[in-house]
């Protein structure tokens, strides 16, 4: 009788552990996977010929935020020659959303299509030009520095100002090889009225540009092509 | 016999005048598009526009004010002026930047620049939208965007 009981005893208590470590498993599995991309899709009206996300955009980019298997960039430069503020815009990168790093689109490639009363943006050196349709690398280190910055195996998010350089980076990284299943226009932080702003620029007129993540190029240590 | 002859003719033609007047009804519903409204007389027999802050709209609307509003674009690349739309209209209206829209009640409509907005007593009616293939006609074209303003206001 007593070593019925303890045998019950036994198989009970190793049942509770195996039933323990599996709800464990279970739960740590559920909290850690991340919840499914919707495919990128194009914007009805205007915004989709900027190519701006009809799912993923300033609206809805909180949802998405601080995944693993994705890089966020902001394209901006903290302060485009540009007269941005013509359009009723912002040269300077004022604020952007949290989690997204920042490279400037015109260190990448050379600039076209701006609004005449925007002027010229940055026309220094770039690791790319487009010209004539063709995207052509400047520099031996241009197709590594665009591998290392957007990696082909993760989700890539791209922000600007108003939507027009997102649009334009990532038809620059389709053609240049990516999946365009993987690269999200979210469009324009001008447009974000989310939970995750990072204010830049301060009541005094400052700008906290320490706080931004900044991928600087430096072409003087770059090799010419 | 006669008395019920009379109620089944008296019956059956309320029944035809009821299902007549039903049918009348439901052809003028099915048929009535959006109301046309007028604005307000000082916006007619003058094509100017004329810029605002967010304050100026919100008196406008606080006194029932009837007028168009047009949202500035705001974006790196050239998409087409709606502005240069208004040139043949005669009528005036008005210009709100997109960070004064943001500070407005009309943000709570019109979500993304640029729009045209229509506000009839204080109530904004109408309105285009950036993210619409229904609307991406009015955007580009003079004509198009021409018959939509005229569906909702009367011009002169």
């Amino acid at each position: 009788m007593k070593k019925r009981k303890e045998t019950l005893v036994f198989v009970l208590v190793v049942l509770l552990l195996v039933g323990g470590l599996m709800l464990g498993t279970f739960l740590t599995k559920k909290i850690n996977s991340l919840p499914e991309l919707p495919k990128p899709e194009l914007s009805e009206g205007q915004r989709g010929q900027l190519g701006i996300d009809k799912n993923v955009n300033e609206s809805t980019i909180d949802k998405y935020l601080g995944r693993k298997d994705s890089v966020y960039y902001d394209i901006r430069m903290l302060e485009d020659p540009a007269n941005y503020e013509a359009i009723d815009g912002d040269r300077y990168l004022s604020g952007l959303v949290e989690g997204f790093e920042v490279v400037p689109y015109p260190y990448l490639v050379n600039v076209e299509g701006l609004p005449e009363a925007v002027g010229q943006s940055y026309t220094g050196a770039t690791l790319y030009t487009h010209a004539d349709g063709k995207y052509t690398a400047n520099y031996k280190e241009s197709k590594q520095i665009l591998n290392d910055l957007f990696p082909k195996d993760k989700n890539i998010f791209l922000m600007c100002g108003g939507g027009g350089y997102s649009g334009m980076l990532k038809n620059m990284l389709v053609d240049l090889g990516w999946d365009t299943n993987k690269i999200y226009v979210v469009g324009g932080y001008w447009y974000y009225d989310g939970e995750h702003n990072v204010q830049i620029k301060q009541e005094d007129g400052s700008y906290s540009f320490w706080k931004i993540s900044y991928h600087n190029i430096d072409f003087s240590k770059l090799t010419k092509k | 016999m006669k008395k019920h002859k009379r109620a089944i003719i008296i019956t059956v033609s309320i029944v035809a005048v009821l299902a007549a007047g039903l049918t009348c009804l439901f052809i003028i519903l099915a048929n009535s598009g959006p109301v046309r409204y007028s604005l307000d007389d000082e916006y007619y027999a003058t094509s100017e526009s004329m810029s605002i802050d967010h304050e100026e709209y919100e008196s406008l609307i606080d006194k029932k004010k009837s007028f168009v509003i047009l949202v500035d674009k705001l974006g790196c690349i050239k998409t087409a002026d709606i502005s240069n739309y208004f040139e043949d209209l005669n009528i005036k209206y008005y210009r709100l930047s997109w960070n004064e829209t943001r500070k407005s009640s009309l943000h709570d409509k019109v979500k993304l620049s640029p729009s045209v907005a229509i506000v009839i007593k204080g109530e904004v009616v109408a309105w285009l939208r950036a993210d619409s293939d229904e609307d991406e006609p009015r955007y580009n074209d003079s004509l198009a965007f021409k018959v939509w303003l005229s569906e909702y206001i009367k011009l002169k």
